[in-house]
């Protein structure tokens, strides 16, 4: 039951206020003739809901998931308590998880470029969102994202002649975002994350990233604010740019990607120890107790011979 | 091999004569060793345990949980048939956490990002697009499915634990008195296991010693034979003896509070499942929901000590609260309120996040919580002591 539920939930991800989803889409999102131009892989538009506005990012490359397409956009996820595969929070919204009830929790969408939204009947873990599609992620009581799908496009054939020398700071052309390892002297920073497992540390792989930069307040940079050429001029220009996130529409660099508490310090490895030897020493004590009883409890069979048809066992008759 | 306590004197007299008039002595005599606990402090401690363990993930905690248990059933379990439960139900949790996991490979959702390895994978036509069998085996997956599978499993051990320590039969003493037909079906159902075990075992001990070593099909003839003339025997002596005390007999009760009495048991279930409905569907109107449950739990309740009229009956030797059972229960109701409190804190080690993996911690104050449940060991009578004075 538990496998049948979260084959269902996956579905549908979190959060709070539903009314104010078309609002807010109508007044931040980012032009989705703009993004079209910008996508070179799959386009993910989150829609916050009442707790935010809407915002959009860009999975670089073929991601083999509808979970990887969201952490390879920028947007960092948690699952429901118990409940794994089912979204709880995106960008650490809501906050606290609420346990995703029927009327606030994380839709998922997919569409067509300039298509209509269609609610996903697959779990964003097992579906492989196609090159050039659109994802959607909408809070609320299931409605769809508040905003038309951005474009996004299938990557490109590589062309024949990157320009490998090309600085970072410049206006990647779309060949070397490509996930076909064609150049391997290109490797600006602006290489898929399938690609470039060793670019910037903060582009990890999408699901395994821990302690991202501290995220920018969800809502604080909404979608109206994208520059006007998206991403290109300026947002990989620096060594800190996550190499595999080209922001579609106001999704900054600083995305927080990661809500799980970061790993590690001493108090968790004193956890970790303590609990083993506490498990371990009770069994053990409960081991040799059981031990001592059996051997100072003799087992009382009894000498005479037994009648089947004596009575029951004394207990038998309480 | 364990048998019961009952004095080997009374045991070896043969004429089934005798047999009855010692039947009916033996509870004053031999039957009570110890003072035993009450059975229902033992269940409440055990699904005090069960509800702390049903709300965690982390394997520490689980596995404190079972080592708790354990130690306890080790400590203060009896020589009854049903004392071997734990152990019983600690295998029945091992199938569980097998079968979480393998159904987990086979339809695994999909999640993770750490690939161990790619079972080939069935083509499903389109309407059946939300299930998967085969694909990628996940590492985040497969932890999430054994520590799903390990929360059942330790589940079930407290139930193990409860039915090692407690005694079903004075648990179903305990019942109010409305419901006695059931509980005495019930209890006639419960002596069955043990009892057709017993009459095996003596069954084959006797054809051993007059040398009988006849191996294959024969010996189902052997022994059926004899094990179900035992149980047959011990039917007519069970229903004689029942009938000699007065089982069966109800009190003169007017026809007009009988039905009155049927009324209400059936509008007060009705009510109640009404009423659960309601609280569980987020959709219908509010006075369906928890008002609907409460009268329907009042009806109900009027309804049993209506019916309990019937049925005038005295309890011998009754089990009795006392400060011991209270202890034992409260040390329980003290592990589930140490892992509701924790998780109302907003204790992430209680669940650990399998998406990235990391590594468990032993969550404070639900480990207190968890180990003050082990008193037990030491609060309750131990079986191997003597009789208390006031027992």
């Amino acid at each position: 039951m538990t496998t049948g539920r979260r084959r269902l939930l996956p579905l549908v991800l979190i959060a709070g206020g539903v009314l104010a989803a078309t609002a807010a889409g109508g007044a931040v999102a980012a032009p989705p003739a703009r993004a079209a131009a910008a996508c070179q892989g799959v386009a993910v538009a989150v829609d916050f809901g009442s707790l935010g506005g809407i915002q959009a990012g860009c999975a670089i490359g073929d991601p083999a998931s509808g979970l990887a397409a969201l952490s390879g956009a920028g947007f960092g996820y948690t699952f429901v308590p118990r409940q794994p595969g089912l979204v709880c929070q995106i960008n650490s919204t809501p906050n606290p998880c609420n346990g995703a009830p029927p009327d606030a929790y994380w839709s998922y969408w997919h569409a067509k470029p300039g298509g209509s939204w269609t609610y996903s009947n697959l779990g964003a873990g097992s579906y492989n969102p196609a090159p050039g599609s659109v994802e959607g992620w909408s809070f609320g009581a299931g409605q769809p994202p508040g905003i038309a799908p951005p474009a996004a496009e299938s990557p490109a054939p590589p062309p024949p002649s990157p320009t490998p020398t090309q600085p970072p700071a410049q206006q990647p052309a779309p060949a070397p975002r490509l996930p076909v390892p064609a150049a391997p002297g290109g490797t600006t920073a602006t290489a898929a994350p399938n690609a470039a497992p060793n670019a910037a540390p903060n582009a990890g792989r999408p699901g395994t990233s821990s302690g991202g930069p501290p995220a920018a307040s969800p809502g604080a940079s909404p979608g109206g604010s994208a520059p006007e050429q998206p991403s290109h001029g300026e947002v990989p220009s620096s060594a800190t740019g996550p190499a595999g996130v080209v922001p579609l529409s106001g999704v900054s660099a600083g995305q927080d990607r990661a809500q799980p508490p970061a790993v590690g310090g001493g108090g968790r490895a004193l956890g970790l120890v303590a609990g083993v030897a506490l498990v371990g020493g009770l069994g053990c004590a409960a081991w040799w107790t059981a031990r001592r009883r059996s051997r100072h409890t003799v087992p009382p069979e009894p000498a005479g011979p037994h009648d089947p048809g004596l009575p029951p066992e004394p207990a038998g008759r309480e | 091999m364990r048998e019961g306590p009952g004095p080997p004197a009374a045991r070896n007299k043969g004429a089934r004569t005798a047999n009855v008039t010692d039947r009916f002595r033996r509870p004053f005599a031999a039957d009570y060793p110890a003072r035993s606990l009450h059975p229902g402090a033992w269940w409440l401690w055990a699904l005090g345990l069960g509800t702390a363990a049903s709300r965690s993930t982390n394997p520490l905690l689980l596995g404190l949980v079972l080592a708790v248990a354990g130690f306890v059933v080790a400590a203060r379990r009896s020589t009854q048939p049903w004392a071997d439960a734990y152990g019983v139900f600690l295998r029945l949790g091992l199938i569980v956490i097998a079968i979480r996991t393998v159904l987990h490979i086979v339809f695994g959702g999909g999640f993770g990002s750490t690939v161990l390895v790619t079972l080939p994978q069935a083509p499903l036509p389109g309407w059946a697009s939300g299930v998967r069998i085969g694909g990628p085996v996940t590492a985040e997956g497969l932890v999430a499915a054994v520590t799903d599978g390990l929360r059942l499993a330790v589940l079930l051990a407290c139930v193990g634990a409860a039915n090692a320590l407690a005694n079903p039969k004075r648990l179903l003493r305990s019942l109010p008195a409305a419901l006695y037909e059931v509980s005495v079906a019930v209890v006639v159902t419960l002596s069955t296991a043990p009892q057709l075990i017993t009459s095996a075992r003596q069954v084959r001990r006797a054809r051993q010693l007059r040398g009988d070593r006849a191996r294959g099909p024969r010996v189902l003839r052997t022994v059926l034979v004899p094990v179900l003339q035992d149980a047959l025997d011990r039917s007519i002596a069970l229903a004689a003896a029942m009938d000699s005390r007065g089982y069966g007999r109800t009190a003169g009760v007017p026809p007009a509070v009988r039905r009155a009495t049927a009324a209400m048991l059936l509008a007060g279930l009705l009510g109640m499942c009404i009423g659960v409905y309601g609280l569980l569907d987020a959709g219908s109107p509010v006075l369906i929901g928890l008002p609907m449950l409460l009268l329907g739990a009042a009806m109900a309740a009027g309804g049993l000590l209506l019916a309990a009229r019937r049925v005038p009956r005295t309890r011998y030797r009754p089990d009795r609260w006392r400060a011991r059972e209270a202890a034992v229960a409260l040390s329980g109701l003290a592990a589930v309120v140490a892992v509701l409190a924790a998780e109302a804190l907003g204790d992430t080690d209680l669940v650990p996040p399998v998406a990235p993996l990391t590594w468990p911690s032993l969550p404070l104050l639900p480990a207190v919580g968890v180990l003050a449940a082990v008193l037990p060991a030491w609060v309750a009578p131990s079986p191997d002591s003597p009789p208390e004075a006031a027992a």
